[in-house]
């Protein structure tokens, strides 16, 4: 990365996240707390390159974005505000293009490129973007493999079927 | 079938906080949550013939709500949503939050308050935990809650902690749990579906009730009133209501009992004088790092009591403020928390999860607080004055991660795994010991890239008899709030070294029974 794109890509991350932008940032939500289009792009296009078994398959990954963003409805304020921090680096356009190196829009950028944002998340020397990466994923994949409907995908089997009809449930 | 709980009791006062108006209840003493710390409390001074309400920030769950489910359970039981972390985010934090606090979904485990921390809480800390006067209250709480150490043969995941410490000649034991008639299932974690484990939810609570005390849940504390030394009221906040208004409620005395964050969070925003700073400092986490494992052989460590076997070979070795002790142990790996552990996306996060009865783990809770470098971390207010933890993880911590790394890696290898992966964004699989012996020695000591996680949270209210010391004496008693005692794991000035709950219940019968002469008395 050259010294101008560094520049430029840190200080816009730097901006996002503290939140000195979001009198020109695109709204997160609409005035019904509903996220909007553009996170919801963003996260349609993100979800499949962490969870495999939803590429291919757009309903599903739509039906799983709605559990992701009803999950985080349940933590903490703090916590709620860290992942509207993370959703303005997604769809403002210079943290876009800069922080996750998409210049298209989210719904047609390419897997590649997506996969090649997280693995740059994951693996960057910058703790911002590690736990940015952190955030994501963590949550997306307990969301995910926590439900009983992906538990056969891990080979688990849930609580023993005798101990459940003994315990009624 | 299970005994089913005992919560239709007739006779029983329990509220939800938004039945209740300002000054509806009397009491002699309000305790403020209902863990290890609060139950018992309330219990001792409900038996001594006080009148006693326990408020409750969470729900009441019973085992009829348990469906041995992980996400459900940490949205229900667990603080934020099983997401609480110290406020850097490098330390994801487990803590309960419902009626029996975290003693509903821990794993447990039930060690008495090693020796070696007793003497240094007494020398260094003017805190009275003499050794030998505390083993009284420990036989009487492992009387109380059944704990004995567990005699079924360990689940697979323990096994391989077992195995690799013979063939290693590491000194290990047998986990003590406070269980009765459990059905080795390893749901402990998302609350007991068959009331086995000896919670504050099936013994003291309820007993404290038979006694005449009055249970409040989804009631937040807020912050007390208070004037000239004395505490005047409570603020509570219904936590289910849409509407802002609180109560205030009155007592004679009361204990603060909501945990290591929340116990000073409460006097924090209760502008208590703190005339030598010493409120919310030193909170410590047992930090703990993980190794994961694979083996040929199913290890299925969802299934069996989740912690049966423990080494404390490396706890003490290198003396007691020497470089940091840590204590090895397992955990259960159920899905949800396995997919998060992981901290890998796409196909390596999916031919994981495949492996899922395959994978065992390790982890090593590391001594926080005993060296001089060792500070702990720090309660502070946010803006919305919710608790936050700044815990910086530092070079003497890193010091005691590497060396854990090490130690669970050649374990599991010495127990036959086929691959170790230490959970730490720049490690791989290792396919021999010395491969990862010199890979591990490499690893960045960067937050954010180690998984670092703490269900043991002490500290925070540092006991001692030197007011310059502590926030509290070594009974409770605030030193300068007459009228306010803290009976939780936030007492402790160091973490205790091994999981807390049996010191919080041998400390809470101890310092309970004096409060409970003295307002009889």
């Amino acid at each position: 990365m050259n010294r101008r794109r560094f520049l430029l890509w840190s200080s816009a991350s730097v901006t996002v996240i503290s939140g000195g932008l979001y009198w020109s940032s695109p709204a997160l939500q609409d005035p019904t707390g509903r996220y909007s289009t553009s996170t919801l792009a963003a996260l349609n296009a993100i979800t499949p390159l962490i969870l495999p078994s939803l590429r291919n398959d757009p309903q599903a990954t739509q039906a799983f974005v709605q559990v992701f963003i009803e999950g985080i409805k349940t933590l903490s304020a703090s916590q709620q505000k860290a992942f509207d921090a993370l959703f303005q680096l997604l769809i403002h356009p210079a943290s876009k293009r800069f922080i996750c190196g998409i210049w298209s829009d989210w719904e047609v950028a390419s897997p590649e490129t997506i996969e090649r944002m997280l693995s740059r998340w994951r693996n960057s020397r910058w703790a911002l973007l590690n736990q940015a990466y952190n955030g994501l994923v963590q949550l997306t994949a307990a969301l995910y493999y926590g439900h009983p409907n992906q538990w056969a995908l891990a080979h688990y089997s849930g609580p023993p079927a005798q101990v459940r009809a003994a315990l009624g449930r | 079938m299970p005994q089913q709980p005992p919560w239709q009791q007739p006779h029983w006062q329990v509220f939800d906080a938004r039945e209740l108006h300002s000054d509806s209840l009397k009491s002699d003493v309000i305790v403020i949550g209902s863990g290890a710390g609060g139950a018992v409390t309330a219990n001792v001074l409900a038996q001594s013939g006080l009148k006693v309400t326990l408020i409750e920030e969470g729900s009441l769950k019973t085992s009829a709500d348990f469906q041995m489910e992980e996400l459900p359970a940490y949205r229900d039981l667990y603080q934020d949503s099983g997401s609480r972390m110290t406020e850097d985010g490098a330390i994801h934090i487990f803590q309960g939050k419902a009626v029996g606090g975290t003693t509903l979904v821990n794993w447990t485990s039930s060690f008495r308050t090693p020796k070696q921390t007793l003497d240094h809480w007494h020398q260094e800390w003017d805190f009275d935990a003499n050794a030998q006067a505390m083993q009284i209250y420990f036989e009487r709480m492992e009387k109380r809650l059944n704990i004995s150490p567990w005699r079924v043969p360990p689940n697979a995941n323990n096994d391989v902690l077992k195995r690799g410490c013979e063939v290693l000649s590491l000194k290990h034991d047998v986990i003590p749990r406070n269980v009765q008639a459990c059905w080795n299932l390893g749901y402990c974690g998302m609350g007991c579906p068959t009331n086995a484990k000896q919670s504050m939810l099936v013994t003291e609570i309820p007993q404290a009730l038979d006694k005449g005390a009055t249970l409040v849940t989804n009631g937040q504390a807020v912050a007390f009133t208070h004037k000239n030394g004395l505490i005047q009221s409570l603020v509570v906040k219904p936590t289910h209501s849409s509407s802002t208004s609180s109560i205030h409620l009155s007592a004679q005395h009361y204990v603060v009992a909501g945990g290591a964050i929340n116990s000073p969070a409460l006097l924090l925003r209760s502008h208590f004088p703190d005339p030598y700073q010493r409120l919310g400092k030193r909170t410590f986490l047992h930090p703990v790092n993980a190794s994961a494992a694979l083996f040929n052989e199913r290890i299925d460590a969802f299934y069996g009591a989740p912690q049966s076997i423990y080494s404390d070979a490396f706890q003490w070795q290198m003396g007691t403020t020497g470089p940091v002790g840590f204590k090895l142990e397992v955990p259960p790996i159920h899905p949800a928390l396995a997919a998060q552990m992981l901290g890998v996306h796409g196909d390596t996060l999916q031919a994981y999860m495949k492996r899922l009865p395959h994978i065992h783990a390790c982890i090593a809770l590391l001594r926080d607080g005993f060296h001089e470098e060792s500070l702990g971390g720090e309660v502070r207010l946010r803006d919305d004055l919710t608790p936050g933890l700044h815990y910086p993880v530092t070079e003497y911590l890193w010091e005691g991660f590497n060396r854990a790394y090490l130690a669970m890696a050649e374990i599991q290898f010495a127990a036959g795994a086929s691959a170790v992966m230490p959970l730490h964004h720049d490690a791989g699989q290792y396919w021999n010991w010395s491969q990862a012996k010199e890979a591990i020695k490499q690893l960045p000591q960067r937050i954010h890239r180690a998984r670092l996680l703490s269900a043991h949270v002490m500290g925070g209210c540092t006991a001692s008899q030197d007011p310059r010391k502590g926030v509290v004496d070594s009974y409770g008693q605030h030193h300068q709030i007459r009228n306010c005692h803290v009976i939780d794991g936030s007492l402790f000035p160091t973490s205790v070294g091994a999981n807390p709950q049996l010191s919080i219940y041998a400390f809470a019968l101890r310092n309970a029974e004096r409060l409970a002469h003295q307002l009889t008395s």
